[in-house]
């Protein structure tokens, strides 16, 4: 039996990729006017060099991508990940290196792009299908599965324009996956419908894994956290880090943010005067290893800190973020301070639902609120349990039952 | 869809055409399907928010007609002599020039309208010409029979010649695709010429034997008409519809010659430059 030539072949080779833009609108119009007299392509010196203005917005990226790989890139804002991503759909010409696809790709983050209010719901599919090369009868082929999977089918021969937002993610999605893709990306954490879809969609991802390259771009840690098997960290148009360990690239995600953060309060810090430097923060639940602890069960978080003198009243601040990084909870602790301190919060059950959080460790002067730390220091922790919840809070009162 | 995709930082030369063909005719090739809903999308939106529609494309040149026929009758304008009766010379004539136009109409602003799509998904540009020239040829079908069918009513006789009238239209679709193309370019590197060159439009009409004859008596108006390459693009189409006659048949083969060279030449120019026209319009 002959194989398949392009089965050992990666879905996706990025070799050597850089691309660069120009700061300056004018001077970006008078470069892109010279590139194309030049005979529609810049010279091999202005791929390479940085002309006035213009500056590397991601370089010298290399990576592959297989078929059963999901790969979550994280990173500060302006780190790269939506030029990346915009490189490897070919809407951007690179500037240096190769991009080599094997296969059709979708991109998920153009899920509505394309469709027409004055369309019915089954006429964008036949437009959205072409959009990603489809021929009329592979599209006519999936028109089952798309009505199926969007739950649209009273609704699928009204008019774009009357449907919800939800409705329209749903079609666009639906879609995307009627597509059969061999690489999938995904912009942003599936903001598709309502929870129950969303675990629909995550549902399809997972069945579709084996056989699909899927790239997922997302602030959510627990989405990258439950979906994906490696994670490329990027920072300032460069790979900081390629990881199948997701844990270690969410790590190193946070603390780059957090490094972003603090950056930006440097000066800021040296006019306020002495600081306080946070030299360890670490999260522990007994018999559990590394930062994992048990819904229901106790948590410690300890922390060693040095504050330059003088001695002075001061607040520690302990912030507790949920997967999509919004603050759920929060813990105030008011003490005196002076030098090198350790301390240890214990908390004697945890009543957060299962999933992924972030601590937040932050130092205050108690007069005048102003942060002595640099920002807030952030250590992601797991919960485990098995029961499941929507919301970050999962409260267990005890219960008693009296005689009617 | 083509099961491997390569994008370079080395773009080929470009003057290579074989490269540039080659690829054109593969994505026109495997974007059937997309050209045809790109078409049916165009035709439906087009006079969606109006109440009377389609009926626009009769509507339009209608009025056109009327208003050059007021002029004539009140003495304010004297065409010159034409081969068949005035009303269905100027019908034909202006459906002609509405034709030529609508290429730049369509395709002028092209890239900007299409923004918010090839932003975000990968579209080439060869598929959205495709698109607006059968948007334009479907068009031009209802304006035309609305000529013919007023040609015949003034018992003007078709001719055996005149089934080759399609085919001599080709070279002035290609000239207002170039055209099309070029403004495409020009409207986003430089929307201050586009503008000018869209107010001057009209002037070329007036240029051009649409609304008068090709047999005018002005010295001045002969030698304009005989530098522009529009008179011969559409004397001769409408010559032969209307006489069977090819009208300076020598200057049309050079110009139309001339039309296909600049017309590879634009679309292989914008063959390669459409990577950079797109970051233009991010």
């Amino acid at each position: 039996m002959r194989q398949d030539p392009t089965q050992d072949l990666p879905a996706l080779r990025v070799e050597g990729v850089g691309k660069k833009f120009c700061k300056n609108l004018k001077w970006s119009l008078f470069y892109g006017s010279m590139d194309l007299l030049k005979g529609a392509r810049a010279t091999e010196r202005d791929n390479q060099h940085l002309r006035k203005f213009e500056f590397w917005a991601v370089k010298d990226l290399n990576f592959e991508l297989r078929k059963g790989e999901v790969l979550g890139i994280l990173g500060p804002n302006g780190a790269g990940k939506t030029t990346l991503m915009k490189l490897i759909s070919g809407i951007y010409p690179l500037n240096q290196g190769t991009i080599d696809i094997n296969g059709r790709l979708v991109q998920i983050f153009a899920k509505s792009t394309g469709m027409h209010r004055i369309y019915t719901g089954r006429e964008n599919v036949f437009m959205k299908g072409a959009m990603h090369g489809m021929s009329q009868a592979q599209v006519e082929a999936e028109m089952d599965f798309v009505i199926r999977f969007s739950e649209l089918e009273e609704f699928i021969d009204s008019p774009l324009g009357s449907y919800s937002s939800g409705m329209k993610s749903r079609l666009g999605f639906a879609i995307m996956l009627a597509t059969r893709p061999d690489i999938l990306i995904i912009d942003e954490a599936l903001a598709v419908g309502d929870v129950a879809f969303r675990e629909k969609c995550f549902a399809e991802l997972k069945r579709i894994t084996p056989h699909t390259a899927i790239i997922s771009i997302s602030h959510h840690i627990d989405h990258i956290a439950n979906v994906c098997n490696r994670v490329i960290v990027m920072d300032q148009g460069r790979v900081a880090l390629d990881t199948p360990d997701v844990g270690l690239g969410i790590d190193t995600y946070l603390n780059l943010s957090m490094a972003a953060g603090k950056a930006k309060k440097k000066d800021k810090e040296k006019a306020d005067g002495p600081a306080c430097e946070l030299l360890e923060l670490a999260i522990a639940a007994p018999g559990l290893p590394g930062a994992v602890v048990e819904h229901g069960g106790p948590m410690r978080v300890a922390a060693e800190l040095r504050l330059q003198p003088p001695a002075r009243a001061a607040q520690i601040e302990l912030g507790f973020l949920d997967a999509f990084q919004k603050k759920v909870a929060t813990s105030l602790h008011a003490l005196e301070l002076d030098g090198t301190a350790r301390l240890e919060a214990l908390f004697d059950r945890v009543d957060f639902s299962p999933g992924f959080y972030t601590l937040s460790f932050q130092v205050r002067d108690a007069e005048t609120g102003k942060s002595l730390t640099p920002g807030p220091s952030f250590r992601k922790f797991e919960v485990t349990g098995t029961t499941k919840a929507k919301v970050a809070l999962l409260l267990r009162p005890t219960w008693t039952r009296g005689e009617p | 869809m083509r099961n491997h995709t390569h994008y370079s930082a080395h773009s080929p030369s470009f003057f290579n055409f074989a490269y540039a063909w080659r690829e054109i005719a593969a994505t026109l090739r495997g974007s059937g399907n997309l050209i045809k809903e790109f078409v049916k999308l165009d035709l439906m939106a087009q006079f969606k928010k109006t109440v009377l529609g389609n009926s626009w494309l009769v509507i339009t040149p209608v009025l056109n007609l009327a208003i050059w026929l007021i002029m004539r009758r009140s003495g304010v304008f004297a065409p010159g002599a034409t081969d068949i009766p005035y009303p269905a010379y100027l019908l034909l004539s202006l459906s002609l020039w509405t034709f030529f136009i609508g290429f730049f109409e369509t395709l002028g602003g092209s890239i900007t309208a299409a923004a918010p799509i090839i932003t975000q998904v990968k579209i080439s540009y060869e598929i959205i010409v495709a698109q607006k020239v059968l948007v334009n040829l479907a068009n031009f079908v209802v304006p035309f029979l609305l000529s013919l069918a007023v040609i015949l009513i003034y018992g003007v006789e078709l001719h055996w010649a005149s089934l080759l009238f399609p085919l001599t239209l080709v070279p002035l679709v290609l000239f207002g695709t170039l055209l099309g193309m070029l403004f495409a370019i020009v409207e986003v590197v430089a929307h201050d010429l586009f503008i000018l060159f869209r107010r001057s439009l009209k002037l070329f009409m007036y240029l051009t034997p649409i609304v008068y004859s090709n047999k005018t008596d002005s010295a001045l108006l002969q030698t304009i008409m005989g530098w522009n390459p529009l008179t011969y693009l559409i004397v001769l189409p409408r010559d032969v519809l209307v006489r069977g006659q090819f009208t300076d048949l020598e200057t049309y083969l050079w110009v139309s010659g001339g039309m296909v060279v600049a017309f590879l030449l634009m679309a292989q120019f914008l063959f390669f430059s459409w990577p950079k026209m797109l970051e233009k319009v991010m």
